[in-house]
């Protein structure tokens, strides 16, 4: 917990963002002020790898939740790809793996827009 | 009889991030050298971290120096962390949970904590005594 590794990439019309390290009650807002900054600058097709995410606690669901519902109402989504299985774990312990599209690659994730 | 139910592993944590992201850890170690599952690892982990957040997010700031108690300990295949904690009466096991889809496609997010704690853990109870709030999660181990 406490790290937190952020980038992001723009793929034609689709921002590409990776995710690093730990979604918790810290390093949530930081994250959250980051993906405001790419919807600010435009970007409303958002995928999010999760393949180096190692912890994500409420604070973070909750993030890609917000973001997500504020997309939704500008014609646009947030993606996730190449969740890793302990993220996996807990979205279906959790219920959540069918709040969000979900993709084995970025590649995927990035033609399905 | 579980030749581990004489043993019980105690951490104090101050109502800050460190000490809160400290302890969850702590908790998860112990339970990984007493050789524990990782998924129920996980589980405990994260559902002690949102009991602690909560319980820093909410409280008023009159508690703010004193400590949380988390004891942590295994008995007849059981996982219990206890939570004690001065603060105001309030029982997170009496809100009613949401339809998850319904209320967090929204965009809604409030109860999301709760809602971690009550869907991972087995029981969760609550009880208040004079000031002193007692939280006990329990899993079962598969």
């Amino acid at each position: 917990m406490g790290v937190f590794q952020y980038s992001s990439s723009k793929h034609g019309k689709v921002t590409l963002i990776n995710v690093g390290g730990s979604l918790d009650s810290e390093t949530a807002p930081r994250f959250d002020e980051k993906l405001r900054g790419e919807i600010g600058k435009g970007a409303s097709r958002l995928v999010c790898n999760m393949s180096k995410l190692d912890y994500i606690a409420s604070a973070g669901l909750g993030v890609l939740i917000g973001v997500n519902d504020t997309l939704r109402k500008k014609g646009g989504e947030i993606k996730i790809s190449e969740m890793n299985e302990k993220i996996t774990k807990i979205f279906k312990l959790l219920g959540f793996i069918n709040l969000f599209k979900i993709y084995k690659t970025d590649d995927e994730a990035l033609d399905s827009f | 009889m579980d030749p581990r139910s004489d043993q019980t592993f105690t951490v104090s944590a101050g109502r800050n991030h460190g000490d809160i992201e400290s302890s969850t850890k702590k908790i998860a170690s112990y339970l990984t050298k007493q050789g524990i599952h990782t998924d129920l690892v996980s589980s405990m982990e994260l559902s002690v971290y949102e009991a602690l957040v909560n319980i820093y997010d909410h409280e008023p700031e009159n508690f703010r120096d004193s400590p949380i108690q988390v004891e942590c300990s295994l008995s007849g295949g059981l996982v219990t962390v206890t939570i004690r904690y001065e603060g105001d009466y309030f029982d997170m096991t009496s809100t009613k949970l949401p339809d998850i889809v319904e209320h967090f496609k929204k965009g809604k997010t409030r109860g999301l904590g709760i809602y971690f704690i009550r869907t991972l853990m087995d029981s969760v109870e609550y009880s208040h005594d004079h000031g002193e709030n007692t939280l006990i999660l329990t899993k079962k181990e598969e």
